[in-house]
């Protein structure tokens, strides 16, 4: 009886044991970062069951020393693999961030450079006000019967620069001198009269013009001025291919009057440029608007108060391109070669 | 006929002696190996990021290269020895990868602040164009 006894402690006790390695195999093996492992580092979880299974091999031969020394060696090697997955996954990690840093890096690049472009037309926009304000400042002189002290400087420096451009347009002497000793008068007395400094103003955009005029053709080069000299003096300008485009929204106030200082500004620029016929266009917003005919009729009227009337013809065009009563103007002879 | 006996017992007796003899040369080759795998290994700068792996190498060496009585126990120390110091290394590759993470996502953050700074400029910058471009001529 008690033979039999302990033949059944011994056969549970094994059964026991068995059970016991099995747990411990599959609690070993069954973790989730155990799971990772045989999915990104196979080769390592396989020396870890190879080295497992001898362990399990020497508990039955009873080599205990060697069950031990074989489960550390499984346990080493499913550590390694474990922290090779986890390397694994933290590349893979890596390389998604550097995915999403080059977008974000490319998206910074493209902003920079439409910033670049954007900031280069607000300097010209700007550029472009201040030059407007200037030249209707300038235009507007004989408006005032005073000149202020800064406007006097402003005229001197841009009759001084004048002078230098037209001696180096080839100006004579005998033309230049006159002008050269009125700007240093001026430059003494400080008159406030607006009249005279205008006229000294008048006088050197003329001469300008004049030197221009006796070449038969805009020399080399001039359709550049031409632009330079618009965008100075506050209009729009862009060289196209039959001609120069010189183009204003203000020669009407916003009450439908011709603005005086505008067209002011482009007798200075048509006696400056003086070759060939200029032909404009005004935006309207249908041909058979009354009020704009005769807004444009009053327009041809002010501009034909010219040395040479018939240079500029005028006609109206419906588009949508420019606002009502936007100007545009082509100077045919400036093209390029 | 005596001689040719004698010769052939000693053979016998010899070869395993001779056998023996070998493997022992060769274990302890493969321990000098594995030893100065370790040596490189703990001479790393960052060696101490995997401190552990590499002590129960050591001990595992100290193991394998004392006297060759057991065979099989050298062979087994020296199998704990690769273990440990495969799992040095990858604690070690681990903590590369670790740290080129971060340094990545430090990247990240640094360019997309930039990126939205830069965004937010280019609005500002839209803007003010578009309000230039509405109160004077068009450059």
């Amino acid at each position: 009886m008690s033979r039999a006894v302990l033949m059944v402690w011994c056969v549970v006790g094994l059964a026991c044991a068995a059970s016991q390695t099995t747990r411990t195999s599959d609690s070993f093996f069954g973790s989730p970062a155990a799971e990772l492992a045989r999915e990104h580092a196979p080769d390592l979880y396989g020396q870890a069951q190879t080295a497992w299974a001898e362990a399990e091999e020497a508990q039955r031969r009873k080599d205990e020393q060697a069950a031990d020394d074989r489960r550390t060696e499984a346990r080493l090697w499913l550590a390694s693999a474990v922290a090779e997955s986890e390397r694994v996954r933290l590349d893979l990690r890596r390389a998604e961030l550097q995915r999403e840093e080059e977008r974000w890096a490319k998206q910074l690049a493209r902003d920079q450079e439409a910033s670049a472009v954007v900031a280069r037309d607000i300097s010209r926009y700007e550029a472009g006000a201040v030059a407007l304000r200037e030249a209707e400042r300038l235009a507007a002189l004989s408006e005032s019967p005073t000149v202020s002290g800064a406007t006097l400087d402003a005229i001197l420096t841009r009759a001084r620069l004048n002078l230098a451009l037209a001696e180096a347009l080839g100006a004579t002497e005998a033309q230049l001198s006159p002008l050269r000793e009125h700007t240093d008068v001026i430059a003494r007395q400080r008159p406030e009269s607006a009249k005279a400094v205008e006229a000294l103003l008048l006088k050197t955009e003329a001469l300008i013009g004049e030197t221009r005029a006796q070449w038969p053709e805009p020399r080399p080069g001039a359709s550049t001025e031409l632009v330079e000299t618009a965008l100075v003096t506050g209009f729009s300008a862009d060289r196209a291919g039959n001609g120069v485009l010189i183009r204003s929204e203000r020669f009407f106030t916003s009450g439908g009057q011709v603005a005086s200082a505008t067209v002011k500004r482009f007798h200075g620029l048509l006696a400056a440029f003086p070759h060939g016929p200029v032909a404009c266009q005004v935006a309207v917003p249908e041909l058979r608007a009354g009020v704009w005919a005769r807004r444009v009729a009053q327009l041809v009227e002010r501009l034909r108060r010219m040395e040479d009337p018939g240079r500029v013809s005028t006609s109206m065009v419906v588009t949508q391109s420019f606002s009502a009563g936007a100007v545009q103007c082509t100077f045919a002879a400036y093209r390029d070669p | 006929m005596a001689c040719a006996c004698i010769i052939v017992v000693a053979l016998v007796c010899f070869f395993p002696v001779a056998s023996g003899l070998a493997d022992d040369a060769a274990l302890r080759a493969q321990t000098a190996q594995l030893q100065n795998r370790l040596g490189k290994l703990e001479a790393r700068e960052d060696a101490k990021y995997a401190k552990g792996a590499l002590e129960q190498a050591r001990r595992a060496l100290q193991t394998a290269s004392g006297p060759v009585e057991d065979e099989n126990l050298v062979s087994r120390a020296q199998q704990i020895a690769r273990a440990s110091m495969v799992l040095a290394e990858r604690q070690l590759e681990r903590r590369r990868a670790q740290a080129d993470l971060f340094a990545t996502q430090r990247r990240l953050t640094a360019t997309r602040e930039r990126a939205n700074a830069q965004r937010r400029a280019l609005e500002a910058l839209m803007r003010d164009r578009a309000s230039l471009a509405r109160g004077g001529e068009q450059p």
